[in-house]
């Protein structure tokens, strides 16, 4: 799978409590027993690591899904910027092995 | 039993002595003081709590519900999965619509709201976690032990300060001998032994500062007292009207046979110097018992060690009592679990009870000359226990008394 697929599991294993071995790119976010907020806060800490605000994505939407979604909206933005991650100047910090999309805020735990 | 008596089929406890109901009892049984060195305290006058140890809640409760439970929520949860089970109760079979959860919760959760504050603070507020809320206000502990247990009868959570754990109980015996349910998980959980709400009591001047000697800082009614020491926890008890839990066939640990509640409407922090509305709350106890002070074999004191709280403790129950029974400090062993306390304190005093046992006082080196008080210290004390008192008093004068008979 894409970049963008590994960054939506990092997030869901490390932040949210999921087990990667039951995480598959058909998974829907419903299956993993992720509720209303808990979706707002996967979306909270995707627009942190990359300033995309996550849309169209909702509890049925597969982890493939919202990993094309962050891809399509992060491709346009990374066109503009000509460079990819995106991240904020005050965000931008150093970026995790295999985790080309996302980098981390700077704050640990979220 | 009396018809209207309410049993205890079920208790929980997580406390700095331990996870579960044995751990902590052989830990008071033992008055081995729990308070240490706590290195997220390093930079505050007072650097020592009481803290449960190695609870892992990812692998009690599992990763995918912990992660997004504060502290208080996981203890609270953690406790009341133990009392149901205690109980006997399957959740699969009782009627979810009769069972309540009334739990005692002083405040909201801090855990969380220096981070976020701060990102809000430096004018990042659309970082905020939008669970920032509702991880942390104290409905959200009830809530998710109702969630969890799929309890849908009323969930309240109660918040008269350090008193909150009692008072609850006090509101769970008015739902069952009111009928509106028939099972009730209730008690207290709070999380309090964090940096920032250290900070916050420190500067009222509550906290002991025995710095050296931190397993000596809980010394309640000793003369050399100088504030309590902030602990953690919950005490979760299960209760029933005995119709229903002799119906069901459960065994009763002890029977909650009255309740009182009052006011000082003295001061907003200090209690009254004469312990006006703790003898209140320990004479209404008695009156909804139809018990008199010559039937209680024990109380279970607030015991906070703040050179005020002991001084009027005493003076309360030489009104209530003339010569008070036996008494014990538990805040001496697991320090001051703020709304958790009257929940996990009621959860001894069911032990004593059942065990006839009263746990030592630790720390009592010298009793406090102005207090004569036979309370029991250094090794535990057999005793007959027919009815005992549990004494919870929170700051801004709310007083909460529980009386507690043996089962049988």
């Amino acid at each position: 799978m894409c970049a963008t697929y590994d960054d939506i599991v990092g997030i869901l294993v490390e932040e949210l409590g999921q087990s990667r071995e039951e995480l598959s790119p058909e998974t829907t976010f419903r299956e993993l027993g992720i509720d209303s907020l808990a979706l707002l806060e996967l979306s909270v800490i995707v627009e942190e690591r990359t300033g995309i605000l996550l849309e169209g994505v909702t509890h049925g939407s597969s982890i493939a899904e919202a990993a094309a979604a962050l891809g399509d909206a992060l491709a346009p933005a990374a066109a503009r910027s000509g460079d990819r991650p995106l991240s904020t100047a005050d965000d931008r910090a150093p970026l995790k092995a295999g985790n080309q999309a996302l980098s981390a805020a700077g704050e640990s735990g979220r | 039993m009396r018809h209207d008596d309410i049993a205890v089929t079920g208790i929980g406890l997580v406390t700095p002595a331990g996870i579960g109901v044995d751990a902590t009892w052989q830990g008071l049984l033992d008055g081995r003081p729990t308070a240490a060195t706590d290195p997220e305290l390093v930079h505050l006058d007072t650097d020592f709590t009481c803290r449960v140890p190695g609870f892992d809640a990812g692998r009690l409760l599992g990763r995918a519900l912990s992660w997004r439970l504060d502290r208080f929520t996981r203890l609270a949860l953690v406790g009341a999965r133990e009392a149901v089970a205690d109980a006997g109760l399957d959740t699969d079979d009782w009627d979810p619509a009769r069972v309540a959860v009334v739990l005692g919760v002083g405040s909201n959760s801090l855990e969380r709201y220096p981070q976020e504050f701060g990102r809000f603070n430096s004018n990042r507020p659309n970082r905020l976690s939008p669970l920032a809320i509702v991880r942390s206000v104290p409905s959200t502990v009830p809530a998710e032990v109702a969630l969890n247990l799929g309890a849908r009868g009323p969930s309240l959570s109660v918040a008269t300060a350090c008193a909150s754990g009692t008072t609850a109980l006090g509101i769970a015996q008015d739902l069952l001998r009111g009928g509106s349910c028939d099972i009730v998980v209730t008690g207290g959980a709070e999380s309090g032994a964090l940096p920032a709400v250290v900070a916050c009591f420190q500067q009222m001047r509550a906290l002991s500062r025995r710095t050296h000697d931190p397993a000596g800082a809980s010394r309640p009614f000793d003369r050399d007292r100088d504030g309590f020491v902030l602990g953690e926890g919950a005490g979760i008890l299960v209760l029933e009207r005995a119709a229903h839990a002799d119906a069901r066939g459960a065994r009763t640990r002890a029977v909650l046979a009255g309740f009182g509640s009052s006011s000082d409407a003295h001061d907003i922090a200090a209690p009254h110097p004469e312990g006006r509305g703790a003898t209140d709350a320990m004479q209404t106890a008695l009156r909804d018992a139809a018990l008199t002070a010559a039937d209680i074999d024990h109380v279970n004191a607030h015991g906070t060690s703040t050179p005020l709280n002991d001084a009027a403790e005493f003076r309360a129950l030489r009104a209530v009592f003339g010569t008070p029974p036996a008494v014990t400090a538990n805040k001496s062993v697991l320090g001051h679990a703020l709304g958790a306390a009257g929940g996990i304190e009621a959860a001894a005093t069911v032990l004593t009870l059942q065990h006839q046992i009263i746990p030592p006082t630790a720390n009592l080196d010298a009793l406090d000359p102005d207090i004569d008080l036979d309370v029991v210290r250094k090794s535990p004390r057999s005793a007959r226990i027919r009815a005992a008192l549990s004494n919870s008093f929170g700051f801004g004068g709310q007083n909460a008394v529980a009386l507690f008979t043996t089962a049988t």
